[in-house]
């Protein structure tokens, strides 16, 4: 009985040591991805409109992350991958000075930020995580963090 | 080997490894959703390649009104996906010469006209310009955090310092990373050549202190690695001989055991 438990057990072990490291693998504020370029065949357009409500635009904010509020209309927010896609359904792209910062399945969300103008773009995108076509993008907003 | 042990070393493991996912936490906390999706930077493209190295780095020019006698609210970035250069401006960042009613803005790549007496210019040297229509340069004002300049450096830079050639030299100026690991950034209080160096005693302010991420990294998966090992180990051991029940008699302890009968009388002929 011993020996088969022994034997048993190293796979379940394994198996959260994967997982922990996936979750470490995971961490940092550094995202190191780019904005997504449209790969695929024939892409949808979508009845979407998005807007940024907040961080407001011009306006100026401190601290080392700034609440993003987000409008959308004429879609919905779904959290599936897939490439059955609808052209209303998909989620959002968040992108920080020409850096996809969030994959956003809410409308609401925190995201890091550093002293300076910062361009805040946001964008609708299909479940397949590809753009439509044309691209649903909300007005930038620029504004200005201070330390 | 108990099974209460074999548990116990399982939890432990299980605990160091989220154990290890914390100290990632702690150590750079994350802000954003976990990614879910594959997305490749597009390589850097040099301005000079070499070998096999993308060339072909694009230039951004872009024209925008003055509004009420101010410069207004503008980002304007080079094509590439992420931008490798870019400038964002709030409103009223430039002074506007009398009479001009719109600017020019430009970032285009360009040689580097000296190079910098300490450490090495990373990838591209960027010339940010704004003028009027009619070429007539416009400056920047004194402001806090007004105007960011953005420069995206090689792939493989993971620590530099944005420096400004001012009077025929590399100056370094204060740097912040931004967002991924080659990009930085500067709250720059002038136009002109901008280039990332590295290996200069750089004036960063943030972001490039701490454990470097590779070797965090490295570490992690070798800890990884060492349980792992440290497992298969424990399986391979040889199970536990199993003790023959012999019952209640002397035969249980060997050297109690009885040997086999001599024969009596001592030695035989």
């Amino acid at each position: 009985m011993t020996h088969s438990r022994l034997r048993s057990t190293p796979p379940r072990l394994l198996a959260g040591c994967a997982i922990a490291l996936v979750l470490a693998a995971c961490g940092g504020n550094q995202p190191s991805l780019a904005a997504p370029s449209p790969t695929l065949g024939p892409r949808p357009a979508s009845p979407a409109t998005v807007e940024i409500l907040q961080p407001a635009a011009s306006s100026t904010v401190s601290g080392t992350s700034v609440h993003v509020v987000l409008k959308l209309t004429g879609a919905t927010i779904v959290s599936q991958t897939t490439t059955e896609i609808r052209p209303d359904q998909g989620h959002l792209h968040l992108y920080v000075n020409g850096v996809l910062v969030s994959m956003n399945y809410g409308l609401e969300q925190d995201i890091p930020v550093q002293p300076g103008t910062i361009d805040l773009k946001a964008e609708f995108v299909a479940s397949d995580h590809a753009p439509f076509n044309p691209r649903v993008w909300a007005p930038d907003v620029i504004f200005t963090v201070k330390s | 080997m108990p099974v209460s042990r074999e548990r116990t070393l399982g939890w432990l493991a299980v605990v160091a490894g989220l154990g290890l996912a914390l100290a990632v936490q702690v150590h750079a906390p994350v802000g954003v959703p976990l990614y879910d999706g594959v997305i490749v930077p597009e390589p850097y493209r040099y301005l000079h390649p070499v070998g096999e190295q993308p060339g072909d780095p694009t230039s951004a020019d872009a024209t925008k009104q003055v509004q009420g006698g101010k410069t207004p609210v503008f980002a304007v970035a080079t094509d590439e996906q992420p931008p490798q250069a870019q400038i964002v401006a709030q409103e009223d960042a430039f002074q506007v010469p009398a009479g001009a009613t719109a600017l020019h803005v430009t970032i285009t790549p360009v040689d580097p006209t000296v190079q910098p007496t300490q450490g090495a210019i990373a990838g591209n040297v960027y010339r940010f310009a704004v003028t009027t229509p009619d070429g007539q340069a416009v400056t920047a004002k004194a402001c806090d955090s007004c105007r960011t300049m953005v420069i995206r450096g090689p792939d493989d830079v993971t620590e530099g310092t944005i420096a400004h050639l001012d009077n025929g030299a590399w100056v370094n100026v204060a740097t912040l990373h931004a967002g991924i690991a080659a990009m930085f950034q500067t709250n720059a209080n002038a136009l002109g050549d901008y280039a990332i160096l590295t290996g200069s005693a750089g004036n960063g302010t943030g972001g490039g202190g701490g454990l470097d991420p590779l070797v965090f990294g490295g570490v992690a998966l070798a800890l990884f690695f060492a349980v792992v090992a440290g497992l298969f180990w424990y399986r391979r051991r040889p199970a536990p001989v199993p003790v023959a029940r012999l019952g209640p008699t002397r035969g249980r302890i060997p050297s109690k055991r009885k040997g086999p009968r001599r024969p009596p009388g001592g030695r035989s002929d």
